[in-house]
């Protein structure tokens, strides 16, 4: 078994900086995330303020300016994004080179990188504690259409309606980019004074990964974030992970939709987190349950049955919920309800082959086995094991896997209550369904 | 075999290409530390092949649309049963994908290399078609095409092709549309099947851990000798200019999306198309992109928004320069590109915009070469296209500020430009 690739260094109060150096990318990703609690008074400021940095800064004011640098670094890939983990979300700065050794004029990539975040993080367009008023103006109305886009594929809504009703306003539950509502409400100002919070009470993880030599610009980190780099900062605690207890009855909802193809939804609950002792099992229930093309529900609710175009079941180890979704004619919703309620059955039976397990031990271990393949998703593999408190590496979770029994699967599928059934009700049906009866 | 191969100092990279006797193109690509295996292999053949004769052949076959889609959910099936049960054994992650030009059958693994190889192999290679199962696949297929049917990033591209092209299939939905896969039969798709699963019209490209002679031998062991087979493709008959000017269409959406698109006729040798698509890509980038004065512009005045983006739309006989996104106003991000249109034919390109464009491309390609799956698709991609990887790569760092602005002077035509619109209900 290959050791952590890594040492985190504290670099600051509540600040670390880790390296997992990898030649094979011929690329670097510096991310600096910072953490921060979810919350329904602050998740909209969040995104807000993630948006409006990620997209200029003091020193490249505009968009063009700042495009054009970018450009310029051989199209690093540089911004923000939001990720939420648990009950803490994430506000990531990143930002990718190609190695020095690849660039047509000599210059230093990695250094003009950390100096382009370094400039996003602690030069942003805020002046007399105001954010730029047309900058602010953009971001908050690009961040409305995004709320409001979410309409626009079903799919996607018919996941998060189930979400909402399963999770309420529980913070995990919250949705990422935040309320219309509450985004009305900012302000220059008061953006500004939220990106004063986050400092203020973020917990840092700053990660690079690739090629490079990561000491080069680990000082300027330790400069940025060293002592207090924001006078009363008081950083948050990493959350206890905790069950979200299931309402007493199944919760039911439909939305109508003048689509050709409904979207059915199967929320189930199970008392699982990121630590469980029965999370290995769990994912193995769901990957036989639905995770992969051999999976029961794929064979028989789709291939058999004919039920469904797609049909497969999802693990959110974060929030303990296992979710189904479908996309079915609407004619057909009930049949396929049934079908997918008869796998469940059989799969809390133990009603499934050793085949079934093998096939999907080895789909499970190619997934962790292949995060290693990408800055991106080793940057992110990592930050959610160090923000979960957890230190395995992809093959000590598949060594996991290999120790999951017959008898863990049938006590994992033994665990999921039934939530919430959603559907997504299609209603332009027309002379074309009749014309294939 | 024919072996040779190409490396790159500059790049740090090289791979092998092998020309094998049944006229199959392999192209090897092994990369040092990565733990997946990729392997890809295509045939130059999608939904826009429709109409074809085999040299020898007097007359032209026209079949319906979305053949080259029904191939490619079929050949998973076997006499006993499903390609995916062969990749679950091996723990391979198996898919395929089928384009305006281009079907590919893939997988990705970390372990048992040589059977998952094995596996794509013979499955690609042995079609299996009933009356049975090929009705039983109309009604997933259908399935597939209604759900692309309510998802408005789809229709809006589709409208705006409706607007440029009169006889093209690269109008027609890739999977077809309900009405011509109710006409597709087993006849149908081994004549299909037989003419473009051909192995002079295949390429196979493998890049990640793998070991080059071990893969060589696989592929020597599992493939089926095929008399070669030459592929005439009948070419549509286009006017220049667009159809319409425009298209409109309501559904459920938050916001108005749009597509403008300028129809562009494709260079005809095959490195100046690529060129050409190069200049057009720097070209919409110092235009509209989000490097321009322009872009800057409509976003304060609230008329685009980040969603804002711009394509090289192209294949095989099409070529479209594509710009869109969300906006309340799409006359004016038309009228606002017309008029940039015409300012940079005036006071021509700024240098340093055009290198800050040329970078990005050209350090984008470059991260492909160090990406398992990328560069197993740019390698095939490349292949396909008639260049060679680094050949592609070279053309672009070719590309001068003077290229871009007589390109400009030919492609922009007016008249072949056209505007789809997905307006919200209510």
């Amino acid at each position: 078994m290959r050791p952590f690739p890594h040492q985190y260094t504290q670099i600051g109060d509540a600040v670390t900086f880790g390296t997992i150096p990898m030649e094979r990318f011929q690329s670097s990703l510096l991310a600096v995330s910072l953490i921060v609690p979810l919350s329904r008074e602050t998740v909209t400021e969040n995104a807000l303020v993630s948006l409006i940095l990620g997209k200029s800064t003091r020193d490249y004011p505009t968009y063009r300016l700042f495009s054009r640098k970018l450009g310029l670094l051989y199209g690093a890939v540089a911004g923000t994004s939001i990720q939420k983990l648990g009950d803490e979300e994430s506000i990531t700065f990143a930002a990718s080179v190609i190695d020095n050794s690849l660039a047509l004029g000599g210059e230093d990539l990695l250094l003009e990188s950390a100096n382009l975040l370094l400039s996003m993080i602690f030069h942003p367009l805020i002046e007399d504690g105001a954010f730029a008023p047309e900058t602010f103006a953009i971001q908050k109305k690009y961040l409305a259409d995004s709320i409001r886009a979410e309409i626009n594929e079903k799919r996607r809504y018919a996941i998060n309606q189930t979400l909402r009703l399963m999770l309420g306003d529980e913070p995990a539950g919250l949705p990422m980019y935040g309320f219309l509502e509450d985004l009305e409400k900012l302000t220059p100002e008061s953006a500004a004074k939220a990106y004063e919070r986050i400092l203020k009470t973020c917990r840092v993880e700053i990660i690079h990964v690739g090629t490079g030599d990561a000491e080069t610009v680990r000082p300027l980190f330790e400069k940025a974030f060293g002592g207090q780099f924001i006078a009363g900062r008081t950083p948050c605690d990493r959350p206890q992970p905790r069950k979200i207890s299931a309402g007493a009855t199944v919760k039911t909802a439909q939305d109508d939709f003048e689509v050709v193809q409904s979207k059915l939804c199967i929320g189930y609950r199970a008392d699982i987190q990121p630590d469980s002792p029965m999370l290995n099992p769990m994912r193995m229930m769901t990957a036989i349950l639905g995770g992969t093309p051999t999976s029961k529900l794929f064979l028989n609710v789709r291939e058999k049955q004919s039920l469904c175009y797609y049909c497969g079941a999802n693990l959110d180890r974060t929030k303990g919920v296992i979710l189904i979704d479908s996309g079915v004619r609407p004619d057909n919703v009930e049949k396929a309800k049934a079908a997918i309620f008869a796998e469940v059955e059989a799969m809390k039976q133990g009603n499934f082959t050793d085949e079934d397990m093998r096939f999907a031990l080895l789909s499970l271990q190619n997934t962790f086995r292949s995060v290693e393949e990408s800055p991106f998703s080793v940057e992110s593999y990592y930050r959610a094991q160090k923000v979960f408190g957890i230190q395995e590496t992809p093959e000590d979770q598949c060594v996991k896997l290999a120790a999951v029994t017959r008898e863990d699967i049938v006590r994992a599928a033994n665990m999921m209550e039934l939530d919430t059934v959603y559907l997504l009700n299609g209603t332009a049906q027309g002379e074309e369904d009749e014309a294939d009866e | 075999m024919n072996k040779e191969i190409f490396r790159d100092e500059k790049l740090k990279a090289s791979y092998i290409r092998c020309r094998h006797s049944s006229g199959l193109t392999i192209l090897l690509y092994p990369m040092e530390g990565f733990s997946t295996a990729y392997a890809l292999f295509g045939t130059n053949y999608g939904s826009v092949d429709t109409c074809f004769r085999k040299a020898g052949e007097k007359d032209f076959t026209t079949v319906p649309a979305g053949i080259a889609h029904y191939l490619e959910h079929k050949l998973f099936e076997s006499e006993d049963g499903d390609a995916f049960r062969l990749f679950a054994a091996t723990g391979a992650d198996a898919n395929a994908y089928t384009s305006f030009d281009r079907t590919c059958y893939l997988f990705s693994c970390t372990s048992n290399f040589d059977q998952s190889l094995k596996a794509l192999l013979t499955f690609v290679q042995h079609p299996y078609f009933t009356d049975q199962t090929v009705q039983k696949e109309q009604g997933i297929i259908a399935q597939e095409i209604r759900m692309y049917q309510d998802s408005p990033g789809w229709r809006v591209l589709f409208e705006l092709l409706g607007c440029l092209y009169e006889n093209s299939p690269v109008k027609i939905d890739i999977a077809g549309t309900e009405e011509s896969i109710a006409q597709i039969t087993p006849e149908l798709l081994y004549t299909c099947y037989n003419t473009f699963y051909n192995p002079a019209n295949m390429v196979l490209a493998i890049a990640g851990n793998f070991d080059p002679d071990e893969a060589l031998q696989i592929i020597e062991a599992n493939l089926v000798e095929r008399a070669s087979v030459q592929i005439e493709r009948s070419p549509y008959q286009e006017r220049k200019e667009a159809l319409c000017p425009r298209a409109d269409l309501t559904m459920d959406v938050a916001l108005p999306q749009f597509y403008l698109g300028f129809k562009q006729c494709p260079a005809e040798t095959e490195a100046d198309f690529l060129r050409q698509q190069f200049e057009l890509e720097i070209l919409h980038e110092l235009l509209i992109g989000s490097t321009s004065a322009c872009y800057e512009k409509l976003l304060r005045a609230g008329i685009i928004n980040s969603t804002f983006g711009t394509e090289v739309f192209s294949g095989r006989g099409f070529l479209v320069s594509l710009f869109g996104g969300e906006s309340e106003q799409p006359e004016a991000v038309q009228q606002a590109l017309c008029e940039e249109i015409d300012r940079v034919k005036q006071e021509g390109i700024d240098r340093e915009d055009f290198l800050a464009c040329k970078n990005a491309i050209y350090g984008r390609m470059l991260r492909t070469l160090h990406d398992v799956e990328d560069a197993a698709t740019a390698l095939l991609g490349a292949e396909m296209s008639g260049l060679g990887l680094f050949e592609s790569i070279g053309l672009l760092a070719a590309v001068t500020p003077e290229d871009v602005t007589r390109r400009l002077q030919t492609d922009f035509d007016t008249a072949c430009m056209a505007l789809s619109v997905i307006h919200p209900r209510g």
